[in-house]
């Protein structure tokens, strides 16, 4: 069943992206706004705080290995915010190290899925979409 | 020197307490000669534990620099991809190859720094203490769905074959199990022409033991491989000559984390190819131990301190060499010459590829503990001799 409301070009879709690498989130604010997808990037857990509540995106593209927050951190805070819906957006975590640990690890802290650097354009985009189809039809 | 027979008497009285007891009637110099033994022991431990340590600090470096490389790798990459969608190619046909050569070598580059990272994780010690249950049938069907963009791309034909009656469970390491899959189903598209089929199969084949053995097999319609060229392809680097000259991109590594993951499962990888018409691999994973076969092992745990305990010898060198016949009768080489056997042991443990049994390690492993138990040793380490 497909639902045009989905589709990035009908309803733009909000992604907020956490990153400390500049290049890294230039590239993906790049690739995910040719899509249609409205994007705001941030360069550490600290301003995600601040951010999403403003943002409200409907995914969280979130990097594992930061200085001071690390990526786990920032998705632990978020699954325990108080907000409901900011709660159980969809989170993607993009990882270096794709050693199982690490993996099973943001699984576990409530991760929905990971997308192992370096990545193509085509698999970030088919993850994301992915991801905003299967919380589209978890109710969201 | 007069406290000597109290604190070996003390000894005494504590390895009876530690469960085996037996050795506390042994004759005083056989005694003797299995403390020395023990002290050998000791010192080989450290050692092992010294080769883990370099194990782990390398592969924490090959961890690290993996993920230093990725980083920028990301950026190339990913901005090569972003480019792509910007230039007009149609007016301009040399940058279209120029972007080729970059699409190619993008390719090649996440593959080479995946296979590395995967590479070196064979070489962390007792790896295979992390195994689990792994459902083949499902490792299969994500490497199917993850490979879709390449299967859609060719229009391949794709046949998944298996009984809907019967369980593909294996003991295993997940993650490794579903690289192996991915590179051996990655292989049949890579090297298949548009429109051919690929066969996937699951089977459970009976084997005269009563151990069963699950096969996974990918039949691919594709170039083949040389017959010459069969026992190499899994060789670190090799790529197989008419690979090359078609033309068809690669690293050389697939098969070789695939050789791998198999010696780490104790299992089999068997190839069988026609040039030109295309090739099978199998791999051939055993099913879980049967009853039998776990009966026999303990019955050999039990040989073997038996053997130990009775052993009449007048020197070291006798007793190491009584205790090579006794643990090669048993199959328990690693275990019969402590010393050098158990660091060469520790080096075969990074070479996965040695490893013919699993069970025999952790048979080794547990006699080891037996051995420390039974001993008279002290805190530090050393034994106490009257």
């Amino acid at each position: 069943m497909k639902d045009e409301s989905q589709t990035p070009a009908a309803v733009p879709k909000r992604i907020l992206v956490v990153d400390d690498n500049a290049d890294i989130r230039n590239l993906i604010s790049l690739i995910l706004t040719s899509e249609s997808y409205e994007v705001l990037v941030v360069e550490s857990g600290a301003e995600i705080v601040e951010k999403i509540a403003l943002f409200n995106p409907d995914l969280l593209l979130l990097d594992i290995m930061m200085p001071h927050i690390s990526g786990f951190e920032v998705l632990e805070s978020v699954r325990s915010l108080p907000n409901a819906q900011l709660s159980s957006i969809p989170i993607v975590m993009i990882t270096a190290k794709s050693m199982d640990a690490d993996v099973e690890r943001a699984i576990a802290l409530g991760a929905n899925s990971y997308i192992v650097k370096p990545f193509r354009a085509v698999v970030l985009k088919q993850k994301i979409n992915s991801e905003l189809t299967k919380g589209a039809h978890d109710g969201r | 020197m007069g406290d000597k027979p109290e604190s070996a008497q003390h000894k005494i009285r504590r390895s009876s307490s530690t469960g085996s007891g037996i050795l506390a009637f042994l004759a005083p110099a056989k005694r003797r000669r299995l403390h020395a033994l023990a002290k050998e022991l000791e010192v080989a431990n450290r050692k092992v534990t010294e080769l883990e340590s370099l194990i782990l600090s390398k592969n924490e470096f090959i961890s690290n620099i993996s993920h230093e490389l990725r980083t920028p790798l990301t950026s190339i990459i990913g901005y090569v991809d972003v480019l792509s969608t910007k230039v007009e190619f149609e007016s301009n046909p040399e940058l279209d190859d120029i972007f080729k050569v970059l699409d190619r070598n993008a390719t090649i580059l996440i593959s080479l720094v995946q296979s590395l990272l995967a590479l070196s994780q064979f070489d962390s010690p007792n790896r295979s203490e992390a195994f689990k249950a792994v459902n083949l049938l499902t490792i299969t069907e994500d490497a199917i769905f993850i490979l879709r963009s390449e299967i859609e791309k060719k229009r391949i034909s794709i046949k998944l074959n298996f009984d809907p009656e019967d369980t593909f469970i294996v003991e295993g390491d997940p993650g490794l199990i579903s690289q192996a899959c991915i590179n051996l189903i990655a292989n049949a598209i890579k090297f298949s022409s548009a429109e051919k089929n690929i066969e996937i199969r699951l089977i459970r084949e009976a084997r005269t033991d009563k151990q069963s053995t699950i096969c996974f097999s990918v039949r691919d319609q594709g170039i083949g491989i040389p017959p010459d060229e069969i026992s190499r392809i899994s060789e670190r680097y090799y790529r197989a000559s008419n690979a090359v000259s078609d033309h068809v991109s690669g690293t050389g590594l697939g098969l070789t984390i695939v050789a791998k993951v198999v010696a780490l499962h104790n299992a089999q990888l068997k190839i069988e190819s026609t040039l030109g018409l295309g090739t099978t691999f199998t791999v051939d994973f055993p099913a879980q131990l049967s009853p039998v076969a776990t009966l026999i092992l303990n019955r050999k745990f039990g040989l073997l301190a038996e053997a130990i305990e009775g052993i009449q010898v007048n020197d070291q060198r006798e007793l190491k060499a009584k205790l090579h016949e006794y643990g090669g009768a048993l199959g328990f080489y690693e275990f019969a010459e402590f010393g050098e056997e158990l660091l060469s042991l520790s080096r075969t443990l990074s070479d996965v590829e040695k490893i013919v049994d699993s069970q025999t390690l952790k048979a080794r492993d547990q006699l080891v503990v037996r051995m420390k138990e039974a001993l008279p040793i002290k805190e530090t380490g050393e034994a106490n001799v009257e």
